[in-house]
């Protein structure tokens, strides 16, 4: 459930972005389609990062285990 | 429900007018008088429990000092020794939605989290909170946290727009969780308990049916509290974590 609305609320802001930017510019569905991608990319990276975070405050049994802390941040 | 074949569970989110005032004006409705509500017994219940102020708490002011520390947890784990200048912000809002949702729990009461428009509100005042004091304490280094540290230059003009879209979208997700949490579940025990007044019209056998659906809702009412209390916790936490942003703008 958070990770959905982390995800589709990045796109939808990034549509609706875009879809002002045309009005505004009058560029056609161009610059929406532009910012539908960005805005995925955004949902993907919101997802990233609230499971990193959700790893965080509730690690994984067996691998915080085995190696405390030998990959990636901090 | 008058009519046993017809079940609206929508109808529970209508909003009406209690007092208007003039055509077409401002008027206080059953939303307007359930948040009067939950302020009110929040702080009749913070006022009371602890103005004894015991060195041994009895059970009310036990509460009270639990939910105080819970809060006061979560904003320094997540925000910091700086973040505690927040406290009263995030208590407060995590104690509003607590309570209206609880509110929403007992029956014939009002859900005004259900609305969009209200968790909306209340998403768009931490996202304003945020962008106003980032740029009050840190000043244009706030716009650091759209550039994140380590990247090469060339990829910066796709970064940076991903960044802007991924902040611009969290008062949406923040509303919409809560809102969509809430709504859902109540539309559910709506309908489930629309199943046993339905299968009730059919004689014995409806009764025996019946006994289903009606096992359901008892166990959705219990998950509903769950959720109640989890929605409020989530909110809570999330403001926390953007507080943190607007304080160390850096990722």
């Amino acid at each position: 459930m958070r990770l959905g609305t982390e995800f589709i609320a990045a796109i939808l802001v990034g549509a609706g972005m875009g879809y002002l930017l045309d009005l505004w510019l009058k560029t056609g569905p161009w610059l929406m389609l532009v910012m539908l991608l960005v805005g995925f990319a955004a949902g993907v990276l919101n997802v990233v990062r609230s499971a990193a975070e959700m790893n965080r405050a509730a690690p994984p049994p067996t691998a915080a285990m085995r190696v405390p802390d030998d990959e990636e941040d901090e | 429900m008058a009519d046993p074949n017809k079940v609206d569970p929508i109808h529970q989110f209508q909003i009406t007018d209690i007092v208007s005032f003039g055509e077409g004006g401002v008027s206080f409705t059953n939303s307007a008088l359930f948040m009067v509500l939950s302020v009110g017994v929040i702080a009749l219940y913070l006022l009371l429990s602890t103005q004894k102020r015991s060195l041994v708490p009895n059970r009310v002011q036990l509460i009270s000092e639990m939910l105080y520390e819970f809060v006061a947890k979560m904003v320094s784990d997540s925000a910091g020794k700086a973040g505690m200048k927040f406290f009263p912000f995030v208590f407060s809002l995590f104690m509003f939605v607590l309570v209206a949702n609880m509110f929403g729990m007992i029956p014939f009461f009002f859900t005004f989290t259900s609305h969009i428009i209200i968790t909306f509100a209340l998403a768009l005042l931490v996202f304003v909170v945020v962008i106003v004091y980032g740029i009050y304490k840190n000043g244009l280094k706030f716009f650091k946290l759209f550039v994140p540290s380590g990247v090469p230059g060339y990829v910066l003009p796709i970064v940076v727009p991903i960044e802007v879209v991924s902040f611009l979208s969290r008062p949406i997700s923040l509303s919409v969780r809560l809102f969509a949490n809430i709504l859902a579940g109540h539309i559910t025990l709506k309908v489930f308990a629309g199943f046993i007044v339905t299968l009730g019209g059919l004689g014995f056998l409806g009764w025996l049916g019946a006994l289903l659906p009606l096992v359901m809702t008892v166990a959705i009412t219990a998950l509903e509290f769950l959720v109640a209390a989890l929605q409020a916790y989530v909110f809570a936490v999330l403001t926390s974590m953007y507080i943190n942003d607007a304080i160390h703008p850096s990722h």
